[in-house]
């Protein structure tokens, strides 16, 4: 008879030392009274609770990287803790053998079966083989259809019989699923929508999904509580919200809450996993090589939120278009191509500036239509000598540019690139000294007497999960004007102590009614901002400069981080 | 949605409490726990607010490991089903605050040192086998688990002791 209390012990620690006898032993024990009970709950939530020390101790170590060696070697044990794993089976102690003396058996008499009773055997035999396979048998794993693919987007799968068209439905037990780049939208049928990125490879499970490596984003609906996702390490159960899950070939995942609360268990092993409730606005990695948990910054445009084929929207939840991307081309979120230009002449979007013959533009005063992007409505030049200028494809026109040179270089380009001409050398633009023109600090340069506008009513139909709400910028001219080095001749035309540099007027305007205007002296002066409501009936938007008293030349006029302000994302 | 991310960040600890003592192998009590998660937040909807929520959680995990049965039942760590039920009710009967036994726990580990604390750490952080550790550490099977037991008995008395004072500092 084992004591009680070392019965309790044997019981969290004994793996195959916990005989049957023993649990016998244990549950009589526990029912013979409720203090016996209160102990045995205890127990376990000690048990709890210095596997839950015992892992932070680790993590605490790890981050901070001092072992105590004197005391106790954590790493010394962790390499044990693995190879163990691996190590040969031990034998057990077993009790010394007693001294059998040899003994004679008599010979036994050798029986003779009936044949009847052999068939009879063999009956028996196959009848409990039969309910031995039926017991221990795996469940026979049918598939059921649980979600539809319902958008894909500059998709390859990894293997040709793999690629599914949109409206496909998808089933569990369909098999690992590899996709090798773009982007697909699935929506299972209780409601949650999974955007998986590649390269990936996942398999489609009821309420669940199991991730080897890629990045997905999920957005669960409240049918849809409790979705799961599965890396080979981690596992992520959603508590009514939206979240992105990086996972990792090497087995380390990172997971980003967006909204509501993501359950996550992390780790493997006999050991257990670091459970972590995870709120919005938080993220957290998982470390498969140090097996620990470590808060990291929230990546908000990360993970693709929406994506839509026909329109060729990838939003990332950017909290704003870029109106400089779609200058380039690109839908607002990165995709258009950086140095392109919008041609004043054609229209058209074109990757290699032209630089215009004296007069060209001038003698053009109609309104150009943009063929290349439909959020682009079109071009024009901002000279009023002969009147009213049209600045939309709608015929809205606008009474009060000034009269101008109506001269300009070059079409209106994402970016601030500015060509070779004459003794200027082709460089970046700045204003108040900070370079624009990168993706990091976009800037639309749009030189004096040229106009752009915008068609508002497409930019808002390629973003119909949010709405437009301001349009933002600075304006200003480039100082580069000052720069001796910016010229083949090493003479820049104008200096910061001259009195005198050519000045800049900007404008913008909302369906041809003026929303803001302003005159930029010179390069030295601040950049200026520009806030202009949107509201839902706008329909364009118009930006445009200027020159002053047709002085024109070297009038480097920019409108840099353009931004469209998105709201009440959905 | 929130509130069911609230109950079940409260209830955890004591769902995992009752699950250990039924499977007290941490991957398998891992295992039924993340499921009890996933069927906890499935059927919210079907939570009875004026019951204790920590109790509905507890009733779920119990349903399953009898689901499992059949997988531990081969580690005979497994009760009856009318013992189970017996458990889980004491559970619900004495939710404990696990941050409480957290916190004794971070002064009864720093006054334990020598052998005991080795011993203890080698189990539950490295993973290791009481034969492995009785291998290491030149000792019988037996004496090392005499040694856990022993570790395992002052651990309790010092968190009692120390959970004790703290409520009489708590007034």
């Amino acid at each position: 008879m084992v004591d009680s209390e070392f019965l309790v012990s044997l019981f969290f620690y004994g793996d195959d030392a916990f005989t049957q006898e023993h649990r016998e032993q244990l549950s009589n024990w526990l029912q013979q009274s409720p203090e016996n009970m209160s102990q045995f709950v205890r127990a376990a939530y000690l048990h709890q609770a210095v596997h839950e020390h015992v892992a932070n101790k680790e993590r605490i170590l790890l981050e901070e990287s001092a072992l105590d060696k004197q005391n106790f070697d954590y790493a010394y044990w962790t390499t044990i803790g693995e190879h163990e794993k691996m190590a040969p089976a031990i034998p057990k102690e077993e009790s010394r053998p007693e001294l059998i003396q040899k003994v004679v058996y008599p010979p036994q008499v050798k029986r003779k079966m009936a044949k009847i009773h052999k068939l009879t055997f063999a009956a028996c035999a196959a009848v409990i083989l039969f309910f031995v396979y039926l017991y221990f048998a795996p469940l026979p794993s049918s598939s059921i259809e649980v979600a539809t693919l319902v958008d894909q987007m500059d998709v390859q799968w990894g293997q040709s019989w793999m690629a599914l068209d949109t409206g496909s439905r998808l089933w569990t037990n369909q098999g690992r699923l590899s996709l090798q780049k773009g982007i697909i939208n699935i929506l299972y049928d209780d409601g949650v929508s999974v955007l998986v990125e590649g390269p990936a490879s996942f398999e489609i499970d009821q309420s669940r999904l199991w991730l080897d490596y890629g990045r997905l984003y999920s957005r669960v609906s409240e049918t849809g509580l409790g979705f799961t996702v599965k890396t080979p390490t981690s596992q992520f159960i959603d508590m009514g919200t939206e979240f992105g899950v990086q996972a990792d070939v090497n087995g380390s995942s990172e997971l980003h809450v967006m909204k509501g609360k993501v359950q996550l268990f992390a780790g493997t092993g006999n050991a257990g996993k670091f459970g972590k409730m995870t709120t919005q606005g938080h993220a957290v990695r998982y470390d498969s090589y140090h097996g620990h948990i470590q808060d990291i910054p929230i990546k908000t445009d990360a993970f693709v939120r929406t994506v839509d084929s026909k329109k060729q929207v990838v939003w990332r939840g950017q909290e704003y278009i870029d109106l400089a991307d779609i200058v380039g081309g690109g839908n607002g979120f990165g995709t258009g191509k950086y140095g392109y230009i919008v041609d004043q002449l054609s229209g058209n979007i074109i990757p290699k500036p032209t630089i215009y013959p004296n007069n060209q533009i001038r003698k053009k005063s109609d309104y150009t239509v943009c063929n290349s992007s439909p959020l682009i409505d079109g071009v024009f030049v901002p000279d009023g000598e002969n009147g009213p200028v049209q600045i939309s494809t709608r015929g809205d026109l606008f009474p009060d540019f000034p009269d101008t040179s109506g001269e300009c270089w070059i079409g209106i380009q994402n970016g601030t690139t500015h060509q070779i001409v004459g003794e200027i050398k082709e460089h970046f633009l700045s204003l108040n000294g900070v370079e624009y023109g990168t993706p990091q600090k976009a800037a639309v340069f749009l030189h004096a007497n040229q106009g752009i506008t915008f068609d508002l009513e497409q930019i808002r139909q390629s973003v119909p999960f949010a709405n437009i709400d301001r349009f933002t910028s600075l304006c200003g001219l480039s100082d580069t004007i000052y720069e001796p080095s910016m010229f083949a001749n090493g003479k820049a035309p104008y200096s910061r102590e001259a009195s005198y540099s050519p000045p800049g007027h900007f404008w913008v305007l909302v369906d041809g009614e003026l929303r803001f205007s302003t005159i930029v002296q010179s390069p030295l002066d601040n950049a200026v901002s520009i806030d202009v409501p949107i509201s839902a009936k706008d329909r364009f938007l118009t930006i445009a400069a200027t020159d002053i008293n047709k002085d024109y030349a070297f009038v480097w006029t920019l409108f840099a981080e353009p931004k469209l302000h998105l709201s009440n994302m959905k | 949605m929130e509130e069911v991310a609230v109950f079940w960040t409260n209830a955890q600890p004591v769902v995992y409490a009752f699950v250990l003592s039924v499977v007290p192998r941490f991957q398998d009590a891992d295992d039924i726990l993340q499921q009890v998660a996933v069927t906890v937040v499935k059927n919210y909807n079907k939570y009875d607010k004026k019951c204790s929520f920590v109790g509905w959680a507890i009733g779920i995990a119990k349903n399953e490991i009898l689901m499992h049965r059949r997988e531990f039942l081969k580690n005979k760590f497994m009760f009856d089903s009318e013992l189970i039920e017996k458990i889980a009710a004491a559970h619900e009967k004495e939710p404990v605050k696990i941050s409480n036994i957290r916190q004794a726990l971070d002064v009864c580990m720093n006054n334990l040192k020598g052998r005991g604390k080795q011993v203890l750490e080698m189990r539950y952080r490295s993973e290791l086998s009481i034969a492995r550790i009785a291998q290491i550490l030149g000792m019988t099977h037996g004496s090392v688990y005499v040694l856990l037991h022993r570790v395992r008995v002052a651990l309790q008395a010092c968190i009692d002791r120390e959970m004790l004072a703290g409520e009489r500092d708590n007034g």
